[in-house]
């Protein structure tokens, strides 16, 4: 059976991850995701700060990331992620509710690797998910892990 | 400011003159001197006149003045106040995108997760009942999404390029292959110009039109679709999109245009209603205008005029000739 990598998922609605985790168990995935409900908590994540101080030191084959979040939003992270050194390289995927010209042109000049609506018929949420999930853990080749060659 | 100065010394000088006439024509009444007294008496209210038509001349250019300041000072609060509003909708609208979306999302994934683990145990009316709230749920986010298209249709730039409006009939044809598909329709295509118009928004315009077409003939053995245009006098290019399909009453002719309007029952026609309001919003936009006239049960025609300038070859006559 290939590896999967792990992916963090990015999002402060607890409807929409208990959603996305349905839809990625359903694609033997679910194990494979951590998930930081706000945009401070994905930067905790990544920094091994706060609950995340003691995690695995291992770079996520792709963040998953929610644009609309209290305190810090999801462009506030993927603007820190894409201008730190040690974290550039990580793939963003930004999963927002809606493809407003403007999130999608900032979001792609902060270098984010793809945007995706999601959409409001489930069916072809869990499709979207598993895709996504099928892709960029499985399919896609991460850049090598920096943590596992300096630690 | 030296015109007002210039105004000020002759309005000065012009009261000076008076009173010196008048004092002139006094003594010379005075002195035995009636004639001369006369005169400059005359003389004396001529320039009174003149002062007065002066001083008049002035209030009016201070009012005009005053006027075109207020006006100006209106127009730029105008402006404010319109940015502020526009403004105000773009956060509306982002807002309805995005916040609006994830409850539906919501309600139908969990209807998706309730099916999932308690299908069997439900008894079939329940079932029912499910069905009907999440295809509500669908529902709701397809309006949702044409609603913001349609604002993006008033809001977004026209780019106007020549553009081939047979070509755009054909795209529009390809696209609406899977509607097509199975039935027998027979298309008349006519000569068609080229255009100056925006070209995904005039392709939008001839999607929905044939789309519409090719909707209400859904129920003939024999579905015929006619696109042609035409030029006249009066409203310049005229295209016009015909079919014989269920056709509609007249009556209600200046509803068929609105946003989220139907003529027809849903469960029989499916869509939003917001077809044909795309199509007015952008012909508009173009300067054009849109109409029908249709039958009930004998089939509809949807026009749509633009101006003559329009035509891609006139266009550039009138271009050439600006620029010559």
């Amino acid at each position: 059976m290939p590896k999967f990598k792990r992916m963090l998922l990015v999002e402060d609605d607890a409807r929409d991850v208990e959603l996305t985790l349905d839809a990625l168990e359903e694609s033997n995935l679910a194990n494979e995701v951590d998930v930081a409900r706000d945009g401070k908590e994905a930067l905790d994540y990544l920094y091994y700060r706060g609950r995340f101080a003691d995690r695995i030191r291992e770079t996520p084959a792709v963040v998953l990331l929610d644009l609309k979040m209290p305190k810090v939003s999801g462009i506030d992270v993927l603007r820190q992620i894409k201008t730190d050194e040690d974290l550039k390289m990580i793939p963003v995927v930004v999963l927002s509710s809606s493809a407003e010209e403007r999130d999608v042109i900032e979001s792609y000049q902060l270098g984010v690797n793809a945007y995706v609506v999601k959409p409001v018929d489930i069916q072809q949420f869990l499709e979207a998910i598993r895709k996504l999930g099928l892709f960029w853990a499985l399919l896609n080749e991460p850049p090598p892990d920096r943590n596992s060659g300096a630690a | 400011m030296a015109k007002t100065n210039a105004h000020q010394l002759l309005q000065l000088a012009l009261m000076i003159g008076t009173a010196v006439i008048c004092v002139t024509g006094f003594v010379g009444i005075v002195f035995g001197q009636p004639l001369l007294g006369v005169i400059y008496a005359g003389m004396g209210a001529v320039v009174a006149l003149l002062t007065q038509k002066v001083t008049q001349r002035k209030r009016e250019q201070e009012e005009l003045r005053r006027i075109n300041e207020t006006l100006e000072q209106r127009v730029l609060a105008r402006t404010a106040e319109l940015d502020a509003t526009n403004k105000e909708l773009e956060a509306f609208s982002y807002s309805v995108a995005h916040d609006l979306r994830a409850p539906l999302r919501h309600m139908d994934g969990f209807i998706r997760l309730l099916k999932k683990h308690a299908w069997a145990s439900l008894e079939e009316k329940n079932q029912r009942y499910l069905g009907i709230i999440s295809d509500s749920a669908r529902q709701m986010g397809l309006l949702i999404d044409d609603l913001l298209a349609f604002s993006r249709v008033g809001r977004a730039e026209l780019k106007l390029l020549p553009v081939s409006l047979q070509q755009l009939v054909q795209e529009a044809m390809q696209e609406l292959r899977e509607e097509t598909q199975g039935r027998d329709i027979t298309w008349k295509i006519g000569q068609l110009p080229e255009l100056m118009v925006d070209r995904s928004m005039m392709r939008l315009v001839m999607i929905n039109l044939l789309a519409n077409a090719v909707k209400f003939t859904g129920k003939r053995e024999r579905a015929e679709i006619e696109v042609g245009a035409s030029r006249d006098e009066a409203e310049g290019i005229v295209v016009f999109v015909r079919d014989n399909g269920v056709g509609f009453d007249m009556e209600y002719a200046d509803k068929l245009f609105g946003v989220f309007q139907r003529l027809h029952p849903a469960e029989e026609y499916e869509g939003t209603g917001i077809g044909l309001a795309n199509v007015q919003r952008i012909i508009h936009r173009h300067k054009g205008r849109t109409w029908a006239r249709g039958e009930v049960d004998q089939g509809a025609t949807f026009y749509f005029s633009l101006p003559k300038a329009t035509e891609a070859t006139t266009y550039a006559k009138v271009q050439a000739h600006a620029a010559g």
